[in-house]
């Protein structure tokens, strides 16, 4: 139990502390922006500094701009041609060593909304379940699937059950290509690593995500990862970088004179005015550099999805996309035009909160499950047994 | 036994039940479904069934909901999406008033058990509504209900199986009857029944 009364003194230093940081975030912002104006030119001197960064600093995880200057802005339209939207989301139940039987669960929520059709949106959802040792239905390089196996899995689905509702809505659509179908994906586009994973595997894992984004570019539909509340710094290691002399430029100087820490390029981008958005970049990693050889770079670029002005009510997002769609500027607006306005209601994708919603596992579903597992298990005369944490927890923490 | 969908219109499945009433919950609102006053059935698999008359639809709060709301001008997808695609269901409270024996007579007392949980809950043909209204027995079950707005209900239900019957000299003389009917059951409450008539005329 949590003693509220025990923490009174603990919340308001904790409120103080949070004003202060709130003030420094602030004035350091304001300096990131002027250096922003200062260095925004994008030179020849520039980019062989990026070189450098990267030759010194391997996993430096920097921007490479793909326009003329870095603080370039561009307006969405507010309004644009009816598209189609298709959104997916997904959530899991983690291997539990306490459980009954040590499962996991990956389960995609996924919706088609077809902008000015006035029907209804269809919506989807796709349970999976398995075992998370000895699966003899899937491959497993593990001996046993953890938790960052677990996402992803996941993600890997969301990025495929979008490439399958992209093709079939183009065949719905009778090969008419004029109709813009944006597959919005929640997170990222890049995959996150395990530290653990060998070269060959982060290749495979490479080759998987990189399958349904091509499948993408094949149905004519524009995949878009929806980052909300970005805490990524990319474009300010830049602005570092930028500042430095050629020969300061090493990797001690990289991983620990950032005078940035600490700063979001969110922050860094939150003046821009509602349906604005920031130029194009591709962050720098090893792993963007696998995609950039199988010709699906992911570049992103900073936009403000609120439509009221004022730099508090700014509603900052980062975009990520693959570098085809980046390098066709008019796809691009409209597919932005088309997600800002999905974002209208909530100042985040309506499609995305309804993907979300319709992926979550409640606890009482999980229960539920369990109870199944539980019945399949004793009908096979298969004995089961909870740890004893497991049922502690049952009888004193089922709030 | 497999559960099949009902042929007839359904409302939607039981969510909790007693032997006096029962809540079903229904996916979404439509022009004339459900609809107060109306006689509903749940059939069980031995063919016999229980009958009841809706007097609380409800639409349950839902945080979601009341952000779009707040968000103003709304799209019809995303109306659409809300109405027919969120899991937020309707809520049917249902007065239990009679039901029907496997052999297909109708008595109109609570029955033995109350219908068992997620059974189809499928509204009435009219001349199920027409064979139930046969006999008046009914109308104490519901002058008598604690939870239900009773004398609405009374006027409702009879309008609506009153127009059951066939032309309006068939609506009128059923509803003369009803009439008497109640009379004679509120013979010490006559500004109660009064009400109750007047709304009975409302829709003669």
């Amino acid at each position: 139990m949590l003693e509220l009364n025990r923490l009174t003194g603990q919340v308001a230093e904790i409120a103080d502390a949070l004003a202060g940081q709130r003030r420094q975030l602030r004035d350091r912002t304001l300096h990131a922006r002027a250096q922003l104006s200062e260095l925004a030119q994008v030179t020849d001197e520039l980019r062989e500094k990026l070189a450098l960064a990267r030759h010194v600093d391997e996993s430096w995880r920097g921007a490479d701009p793909l326009g003329e200057r870095l603080d370039e802005r561009y307006q969405i339209p507010a309004s644009a041609a009816p598209a189609t939207l298709i959104g997916s989301d997904g959530s899991q139940i983690y291997p539990d060593t306490h459980a009954i039987a040590l499962y996991y669960l990956t389960n995609i929520g996924t919706i088609v909304l077809r902008q000015g059709s006035g029907e209804a949106p269809f919506t989807d959802t796709a349970p999976l379940l398995h075992l998370a040792e000895n699966d003899p239905l899937e491959e497993q390089d593990q001996d046993r699937i953890d938790a960052e196996a677990v996402n992803l899995r996941r993600d890997l689905r969301e990025l495929e059950a979008l490439a399958a509702l992209a093709r079939r809505e183009r065949e719905s659509l009778g090969g008419d290509m004029a109709r813009l179908v944006v597959a919005l994906a929640d997170g990222p586009l890049l995959p996150w690593m395990p530290q653990r994973l060998t070269d060959p595997e982060q290749g495979r894992v490479v080759r998987q995500f990189i399958a349904p984004l091509a499948d993408l570019r094949a149905s004519h539909a524009v995949p878009l990862g929806y980052v909300d509340r970005p805490r990524s710094a990319n474009v300010l290691r830049l602005l570092h970088v930028a500042a430095l002399p050629l020969e300061a430029i090493t990797k001690e100087r990289l991983r620990q004179g950032n005078p940035y820490e600490g700063l979001s390029d969110a922050a860094l981008f939150q003046d821009l005015l509602p349906g604005q958005r920031t130029g194009l970049f591709a962050a720098t990693s090893e792993i963007n550099e696998n995609f950039r050889n199988a010709g699906q770079r992911i570049c992103f670029c900073y936009m403000n999805v609120a439509t009221e002005s004022e730099e508090q009510n700014a509603s900052m997002a980062r975009i990520e996309m693959p570098e085809w769609v980046a390098r066709d500027p008019a796809r691009l607006e409209a597919a932005l035009a088309a997600v800002w306005s999905d974002c209208r209601l909530l100042n985040y994708p309506y499609l995305l909160a309804r993907a979300h919603e319709l992926a979550l596992v409640s606890h009482q579903e999980r229960q539920a499950l369990e109870q199944m597992l539980r019945t399949e298990m004793m009908r096979r005369g298969l004995r089961f047994a909870e740890s004893p944490k497991a049922n502690t927890k049952r009888f004193v923490g089922g709030r | 036994m497999t559960e099949t969908t009902p042929n007839q219109r359904a409302l939607g499945r039981v969510l909790r039940a007693s032997t006096a009433g029962f809540t079903a919950g229904c996916r979404t609102l439509e022009a004339d479904l459900p609809v107060f006053g109306a006689l509903v059935q749940v059939e069980r698999s031995d063919r016999s069934a229980i009958y009841g008359l809706i007097y609380d639809v409800r639409v349950e709060d839902d945080p979601f909901v009341r952000q779009l709301i707040a968000a103003g001008d709304l799209s019809e997808e995303y109306v659409q999406d809300q109405r027919q695609r969120r899991q937020v269901p309707v809520e049917v409270n249902v007065l239990v008033v009679g039901g029907r024996t496997p052999s297909g007579d109708i008595y109109q007392f609570l029955p033995p058990q109350p219908p068992a949980t997620l059974s189809w809950v499928t509204v009435c043909t009219e001349d199920q509504e027409r064979r139930f209204g046969q006999r008046l027995d009914f109308l104490r079950t519901v002058l008598n209900a604690a939870d239900a707005p009773a004398d609405e209900l009374v006027a409702a239900a009879l309008r609506r199986v009153a127009a059951a019957q066939g032309d309006s000299a068939q609506t009128r003389r059923y509803l003369e009857n009803a009439g008497r009917e109640l009379a004679r059951l509120l013979s010490r409450e006559p500004v109660r029944l009064n009400g109750i008539l007047q709304r009975m005329r409302g829709a003669a």
